[in-house]
């Protein structure tokens, strides 16, 4: 009975850790960015946390099904992290996942006032010119955002070795005169704690592996 | 006539067991008890083809399911192990103990005990349970005692 509680026990565990080991690319992508701690900010967190991809709107009331964007929604691009920039689509993403950022002020609310808000114009796939307002808080986010605004990131911030992996990708909010202002990714705990878990797992079953060669019998002999 | 043999050097990991020169395979437990007052016990468990442990009296009983496998070792190899054969009807007046194919005499008792209590319970499930984890020790017992000709007794260890 035990011995199927515990065998049930490890099965369950077992399904979580391949679920995970499924949902990290999505986390990843995901823009969980509200109610961490954001890399060299030390203010204060909380605030709103909805599913996906930063939907920019100058309309904090706006309600969530309506996207003022362009764009339409039903779209949503392969390559978030590409979608700034040069290589892809400046405007915000879909409205399909990912987390919702309603407004600057969301961000700020969460994360403070940021230290320095710098607008540039970048040309976006089309060609057009695409003015963006990018904020500044200073640390590691910092740097992830500009590499994000390059349009392509390296392979490496997409695996667990790379610090770019645990943080989310920039917060987007399209203002009412069409510029984009862009907000540092901050880290993602869920992030974290799911590789922790994966990583755990993996490591369980290779000392389970490695307990059992060492305790079993040779393949020589007839006691196996 | 069966022919039954051990073939190892002391260690579990390093045994072959055969019954009519086929190597077994799937064994969980050899039990032999051989005395010249008569007592005969020859017990052989093992995991059989369908997964199911059976336990048979060695000279005595058909081996159901009983799994064989290619042998193990080499003649070069088989230098290094010690073969203890025990040849038997089930009787002790006809029962036969060679060592290294040479007949021994003047034995008074035989007394084999291998034993692996390490489950072998295969599959990525296998990983996730606690089971069996057996608290008795591996088995590996194996003496003769032989009576010398001044009658005093002597205990040898087989593999050793």
């Amino acid at each position: 009975m035990n011995m199927k509680v515990s065998s049930r026990l490890g099965w369950f565990f077992g399904l979580i850790a391949i679920c995970s080991l499924i949902l990290i690319p999505t986390l990843a992508d995901a823009r969980g960015s509200f109610g961490g701690s954001r890399g060299g900010g030390g203010r204060s967190s909380g605030g709103s946390r909805s599913f996906g991809g930063s939907r920019g709107s100058s309309r904090p009331s706006a309600p969530s099904y309506s996207r003022p964007s362009p764009r339409p929604s039903y779209s949503r691009p392969n390559s978030p992290s590409s979608s700034f920039g040069r290589s892809s689509t400046p405007a915000p993403r879909s409205s399909f996942g990912g987390t919702r950022l309603n407004s600057g002020s969301d961000y700020t609310r969460s994360y403070g006032i940021p230290r320095k808000s710098t607008p540039m114009t970048l040309p976006n796939s089309s060609g057009a010119n695409q003015n963006y307002v990018v904020h500044n808080y200073g640390g590691r986010g910092d740097g992830f955002m500009m590499g994000y605004m390059m349009g392509s990131v390296p392979f490496m911030w997409r695996t667990p070795f790379h610090p770019a992996y645990y943080y989310t990708q920039p917060s987007y909010v399209t203002m009412p005169d069409g510029s984009v202002e862009v907000y540092p990714p901050t880290f993602s705990y869920s992030t974290l704690i799911f590789t922790l878990l994966v990583g755990g797992f993996i490591i369980y079953i290779v000392i389970k592996v490695l307990r059992r060669r060492r305790m079993g019998i040779g393949s020589n002999s007839s006691f196996d | 006539m069966r022919s039954f043999s051990i073939e190892s050097n002391g260690r579990l990991e390093n045994t072959a067991i055969y019954f009519n020169g086929e190597q077994l395979s799937g064994v969980k437990e050899i039990f032999l008890n051989l005395d010249e007052d008569g007592t005969f016990d020859a017990i052989l468990r093992y995991e059989g083809t369908d997964k199911v442990i059976y336990t048979k009296q060695i000279f005595t009983e058909y081996f159901e399911n009983v799994k064989v496998r290619p042998p193990s070792y080499s003649e070069d190899e088989a230098q290094n192990l010690q073969l203890l054969t025990v040849e038997s009807d089930g009787d002790i007046r006809n029962t036969t103990v060679l060592r290294n194919d040479e007949q021994l005499d003047g034995i008074i008792s035989l007394f084999v005990h291998l034993k692996n209590n390490v489950t072998k319970d295969g599959g990525i499930k296998s990983l996730f349970s606690r089971a069996p984890e057996s608290n008795e020790p591996t088995v590996f017992r194996a003496e003769i005692t032989f009576r010398n000709s001044d009658d005093s007794t002597e205990v040898e260890g087989v593999f050793s």
